[in-house]
């Protein structure tokens, strides 16, 4: 049996019934209908109805569903699978400790675009880095030509 | 235990700690069961749900930025993953309620308990109308009690259950009119039985 059935007649709109009850009405909108209230018991039966439903959907009670024991398995499940993505992020360049560090330095790097003059002395500067070890290289070989048999040699 | 907070338990996470994954399903592997378990009323699918979860959010939590709070973002990914099966297969509904067994016939009436004007009458309430409550809403169309779920438990806004469930504004006023009334419905018969 519904409520509906039960009252002198049916509510007159329970979407309102419901709009009202969830504090859904602007307050022109509510006080017109807490006057119509005043004379309409089947809406007022509406309108109690849905503020006990609201309370309930909303009452710990309700969410307490047991918890089944499987969750801890899961959890174990779940825990060898992080340490398998861990591990294969390590392998593959360490993804996961990097990518803060590289969103830092990408973030900076388009800030600094922004500046004039700044993108082509980037460009200067990745191109010096990119030739540095080669010159560095170039003088270590020369100098280790010159030192001769190197420093374990000597002792 | 020392409570972390969300920054906290995302910055071990990105730092590959393994300590961090382990707060951050201990702060939300329950809560993500349960609100599966609200949208699709079996505990298998939930389990089942609760790990795709976590597997996701395992994939994406390099990408996931420091300083956000976690829980509406696992609320949107638990809420995703909950509709795609739904929509996927239309006929899920409860497999765990005992409607059955669970009839409502010889038991204490809502306004017997309230009658009663006793403590006992609260935990009691808690109990039968809770039970009430949980068959009515299996009852209900899946994408009907997700809206429901998502306005009533989460206390979101029509707009933004609109944009989680990806679908307009007047559709999602629809269901939730709709929900409630079947609810009411369903209630005001087993609560005056």
């Amino acid at each position: 049996m519904s409520v509906t059935k039960q009252s002198p007649g049916t509510a007159c709109d329970d979407g309102i019934a419901q709009l009202y009850a969830e504090g859904g009405l602007t307050g022109a909108e509510a006080l017109l209908y807490e006057r119509h209230l005043t004379v309409c018991t089947a809406c007022r039966r509406a309108v109690a109805g849905y503020k006990e439903l609201f309370w309930d959907l909303g009452r710990p009670g309700y969410r307490s569903e047991p918890v089944p024991d499987e969750l801890q398995r899961i959890s174990d499940d779940l825990m060898a699978r992080w340490d398998e993505a861990v591990a294969d992020n390590a392998e593959g360049g360490g993804a996961f400790s990097l990518v803060p560090a590289l969103a830092g330095v990408r973030g900076v790097a388009r800030g600094l675009q922004l500046i004039p003059g700044v993108s082509a002395a980037g460009r200067l500067a990745l191109e010096t880095a990119r030739r540095t070890p080669k010159a560095v290289l170039s003088v270590a070989s020369r100098l280790a030509r010159r030192i001769g048999p190197g420093v374990r040699g000597r002792r | 235990m020392v409570d972390w907070t969300d920054s906290e338990v995302v910055a071990a996470c990105r730092r590959g700690r393994p300590e961090g994954f382990a707060q951050l399903l201990l702060r939300y592997q329950e809560r993500v069961y349960r609100r599966a378990y609200s949208f699709l009323h079996s505990r298998e699918e939930a389990l089942d749900l609760t790990q795709d979860v976590f597997l996701r959010v395992i994939e994406a939590l390099p990408r996931f930025e420091e300083g956000r709070p976690l829980w509406p973002w696992l609320r949107r990914i638990t809420t995703n993953l909950c509709l795609n099966r739904l929509r996927s297969n239309p006929t899920l509904v409860s497999l765990d309620e005992a409607f059955a067994s669970g009839d409502g016939s010889g038991a204490v009436t809502r306004a017997d308990l309230l009658a009663a004007g006793t403590d006992v009458a609260e935990s009691a309430l808690g109990n039968v109308f809770g039970d009430d409550l949980r068959r009515a809403m299996a009852a209900l169309p899946p994408l009907h009690r997700v809206a429901v779920v998502l306005r009533h438990q989460e206390d979101l806004s029509y707009e933004d259950i609109a944009r989680l469930m990806d679908l307009p504004l007047g559709t999602i006023k629809t269901y939730l009119f709709r929900a409630r009334r079947s609810l009411r419905q369903s209630l005001a018969a087993s609560w005056e039985g």
